[in-house]
């Protein structure tokens, strides 16, 4: 029965066997996998990065236990390669790429995505870009330095930024990871149009995927300049054009235009599908109806649209007009208007709930806590006076630290620890699962609170030794504190790759609903074999996801495949 | 909606020019103009298209729905 | 509340039918991409837009840099254009099964790489007077917005040589020949646009 159910699935697509089933796969689930165990990967180096430079801010000038000394080139090439590592190849691998690809075929009912030869390809893309991330570090003259956001003429003059081939292959990286996430994306969007299981209507549409196929579509229209920008760099870098050199016609400013034009709605594409993934997680939890489905959706494509609005908010003193700067306030006030309401909607959803604190439950929990004090540091920020003294201090640090760090690190431990019985067919352990939570979240606001003081103290960022600025030097407990916090938060992390390996070897074997949750993804296997359900008994779909608790049924949830 | 188009119109338009800031003026006003517009340009034009694609999609599923279906009762709305 | 008013609140839905498509895979794929193409080039047209406006008050072209011919370039863009009405019939003609819709199709490619080739053969010439990318910010705006298009011209014709010789073999799909269809459009369509804002 199984096997014939097998054959059935197998008879569209004979992939290859052996090791090479596992890195020349079309199937969605697989390709999910490498995006996320890339995604760790990245991150455990960024957080070796993190860890590296916090050391030398508490204790200037000593060796790093297990790196050594760290000069200023190497400084600034590790804090620049940490931001956009924990960006472009963690954040938006993870969140989008692994969660996107295992998640929308099997919450849609689809057997795949509609194009997987293009989705092997955004991995083998993405694969070569971090590989080339990574090479770029060990060039000659070293990684490039100049910040993510590579502000030329620093980016673009190698007699300034002196690391000329480590910036240009830096910046390669950056455009193939961008053309990864193009097909990426191509193939997200079209999969949710066109292979919706039968009967599934808009509304029936998980929440997460909703965001996850917004995201997509910010992404595909906002990145386009960015390229433009990128290639104009790459050739002021290579083949001596001045595309962004004043004194041969071009302009500096041009780049901050397009870098920003992407690097807001950017932060939105990270932020949705975390939002997605707590929703999922707290009507779950709390055996509740999503509180305003249409609400939600309908919020997340007004911040999509005004995304668009305020990305000059991070030229405020680039010396754009003061005019042009009001109108952006107003648009960044705007914008944290529906986020904060969607908080509301979470916080109404929980409301009269019966919750269950599972580990996954806390960590959708601490995502809405720590991202509102993100989310509110941000209105400081867009009040366009206020941050002429904010701005490049540890205060925008530390906002944005509160916003990315939930979103890319609590809300991805949120959606491993949810779907991991999906992933793998184990549970994993609650305990060690809840002694990781504590001993990320604790440290995680003794790390970055500390620096919110430093930054209203008027610490600048990208500073190599505070040293010798005396009225800085005095803060240095709160910086020692910070990296004693962090140290605290990476020691913690190896609760849970422990927690990861042993359930994974010896957990308690899953089932196919272990949460009892709706969507569709709990009706096949765990984990769910190639093309997810056996080809002649695919779901279809009767009732939107979140029919939880409702009266006179005797169960308190309802899947959304099975009929009446 | 009226209020907020108000206040940005205000808030465009009220701040008086203050002669020692050195970014309110630049002898070159089309370079000036020249972000704005492309400011504009590049955001009207993504949410243009979308905008509508998204539209012209509703009609052709509507159109899909009436060539198919005979017209279902209104769905009543849960939420 | 009664529990059975209860549970009479949620529609009863009538079996799903099997789901249908808007539009064809291939040709919604198509689409999206050309929005993130759109958006490169309007890109790379702002930027022009913002040096070009640094030079406000001085020469444009600067001094000592040769013009771009207009006229030929003109021609090639009735050329383009004409093509994209050409594959408009082609495709009618494809969908009615009209034995013609090959010639008609080949005949907007080869219009294409007349457009392609020309365009190459200006360049030579421009190459020749002095105008490099490194020559200036005008010079590097036209070979680096030009270039571009020309990129997704020459991508344009291999998916539509790829696509005639499915069409000869009989195995091209109504929605693969609208897949390549659209790029076309987009490659034709945005020309336009760059000819106004670099050549005039
Ligand atoms: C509630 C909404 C938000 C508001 C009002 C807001 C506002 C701001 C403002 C005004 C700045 C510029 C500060 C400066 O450079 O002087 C800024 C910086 C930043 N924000 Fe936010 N923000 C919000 C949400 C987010 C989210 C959700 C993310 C990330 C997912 C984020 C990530 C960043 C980053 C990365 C920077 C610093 C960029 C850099 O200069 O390196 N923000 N934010
Ligand atoms: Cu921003």
């Amino acid at each position: 029965m199984a096997e014939a159910a097998a054959v059935g699935a197998h008879e569209h697509h004979h992939g290859p066997q052996g090791i090479l089933k596992y890195i020349w796969s079309t199937d969605h689930k697989i390709i999910a996998m490498q995006y996320l165990f890339t995604g760790m990967f990245m991150a455990v180096i960024g957080g070796f990065m993190a860890y590296v430079f916090r050391m030398q801010l508490a204790f200037p000038g000593l060796p790093v236990p297990g790196y050594g000394v760290v000069s200023p080139g190497e400084y600034n090439a590790l804090v620049t390669n940490h931001g956009t590592i924990m960006i472009f190849w963690v954040a938006m691998p993870v969140l989008i790429a692994a969660f996107g690809n295992f998640l929308i075929p099997l919450m849609i009912g689809a057997d795949d995505m509609v194009f997987p030869r293009i989705n092997r390809l955004s991995y083998q893309v993405f694969l070569i870009s971090a590989i080339l991330i990574l090479v770029s570090l060990f060039v000659e003259g070293g990684g490039f330095g100049g910040a993510w956001t590579a502000y030329p003429p620093l980016s673009s003059v190698s007699d300034y930024n002196l690391t000329k081939l480590g910036s240009s292959i830096w910046l390669v990286a950056v455009a193939l990871e961008f053309v990864a996430f193009l097909l990426g994306g191509i193939n997200f969007i079209v999969t949710l149009m066109n292979a919706r299981a039968p009967g599934m209507k808009a509304y029936d549409i998980p929440v997460v995927v909703w965001m996850i196929v917004i995201a997509s579509i910010l992404f595909m229209l906002s990145v386009g300049p960015l390229i433009a920008g990128a290639v104009m760099l790459l050739f002021d870098q290579t083949l001596g054009t001045g595309f962004y050199d004043p004194t041969r016609g071009g302009d500096p400013i041009l780049w901050q235009h397009l870098f920003w034009f992407f690097g807001h709605p950017e932060v939105y594409v990270v932020l949705l599908p975390a939002l997605g993934i707590t929703a999922e997680i707290i009507t779950t939890f709390s055996r509740k109806k999503l509180f305003g489905y249409k609400i939600v959706i309908f919020t997340a494509v007004a911040t999509g649209v005004l995304s668009f609005f305020v990305w000059a908010h991070h030229q405020f003193i680039a010396g754009i007009d003061p005019r042009m700067a009001n109108i952006f306030t107003v648009t960044t006030l705007l914008i944290s208007v529906p986020i904060a309401e969607l908080c509301f909607v979470y916080i109404a959803t929980l409301y009269g709930g019966s919750i269950r604190l599972t580990t996954p439950m806390l960590w959708a929990l601490a995502f809405i806590g720590e991202f509102l004090i993100g989310g509110v540091t941000g209105i400081f920020l867009g009040a366009s006076g206020a941050d002429i003294y904010f701005h490049d201090t540890y205060f925008v640090l530390a906002h944005f630290h509160y916003t990315f760090f939930p979103i890319a690190i609590i809300g991805t431990f949120a959606a491993f620890t949810y779907w991991f019985p999906k992933m793998f067919g184990k549970m994993m352990n609650d305990t060690l699962g809840k002694i990781h939570f504590w001993g990320t979240i604790i440290p995680f606001n003794f790390i970055f609170i500390p620096l919110f003081v430093l930054g209203l103290g008027g610490q600048h960022r990208r500073i190599y030794n505070y040293q010798n600025f005396p009225e800085l030097a005095e803060m240095q407990p709160l910086r020692v504190l910070a990296t004693g916090a962090l140290i605290v938060m990476l020691v913690f992390q190896f609760v849970f790759f422990w927690n990861m390996f042993k359930s994974w070897r010896s957990g308690e074997k899953a089932g196919k609903n272990p949460w009892k949750a709706n969507t569709l993804e709990w009706t096949t296997d765990s984990p769910p074999p190639h093309g997810n359900w056996p080809a002649d008994d695919m779901p279809k779909v009767y009732r939107g996801p979140y029919e939880y608790s409702v009266p006179g049924r005797d169960d308190d949830y309802w899947p959304q495949n099975i009929p009446g | 909606m009226w209020v907020v188009a108000l206040a940005l119109v205000a808030l465009a338009l009220l701040p008086e020019p203050g002669f020692a800031c050195p970014v309110c003026f630049d002898p070159n006003d089309e370079h000036r103009q020249a972000f704005l517009a492309t400011a504009i340009f590049m955001t009207v034009l993504p949410l243009g298209m979308v905008g509508g694609v998204g539209i012209w999609l509703r009609k052709r599923l509507r159109r899909l729905d009436d060539e198919e279906a005979p017209p279902e009762p209104p769905a009543n709305d849960p939420s | 509340m009664s529990t059975d008013a209860a549970v009479m609140q949620f529609e009863v839905r009538p079996e799903p039918g099997p789901g249908k498509k808007l539009l064809p895979d291939g040709v919604m794929g198509m689409v999206i991409f050309v929005f993130t193409e759109v958006m490169l080039f309007a890109g790379l047209i702002s930027a022009h837009t913002i040096v070009r406006s640094r030079a406000a008050g001085e020469m444009w072209p600067p001094y000592g840099q040769p013009r771009l011919p207009l006229e030929e370039t003109a021609i090639n863009t009735a050329a383009l254009l004409l093509s994209a009405v050409v594959i408009f019939f082609a495709q009618r003609a494809f969908r009615r099964g009209v034995g013609s819709a090959r010639w008609t199709f080949l005949a907007s490619i080869v219009l294409g790489i007349f457009f392609v080739a020309s365009q190459g053969m200006e360049w030579a010439a421009l190459l020749g007077e002095g105008l490099t990318m490194q020559s200036s910010a005008y010079g590097g705006f036209f070979y680096l917005i030009v270039g571009t298009h020309a990129l997704h011209a020459v991508a344009a014709m291999l998916g539509m040589v790829w696509a005639w010789l499915r069409m000869s073999k009989g195995t091209l799909t109504q929605s693969q020949f609208s897949t390549v269809q659209v790029f076309w459009y987009f490659v034709v369509l945005v020309w336009p646009v760059l000819y106004w804002k670099v050549y005039l």
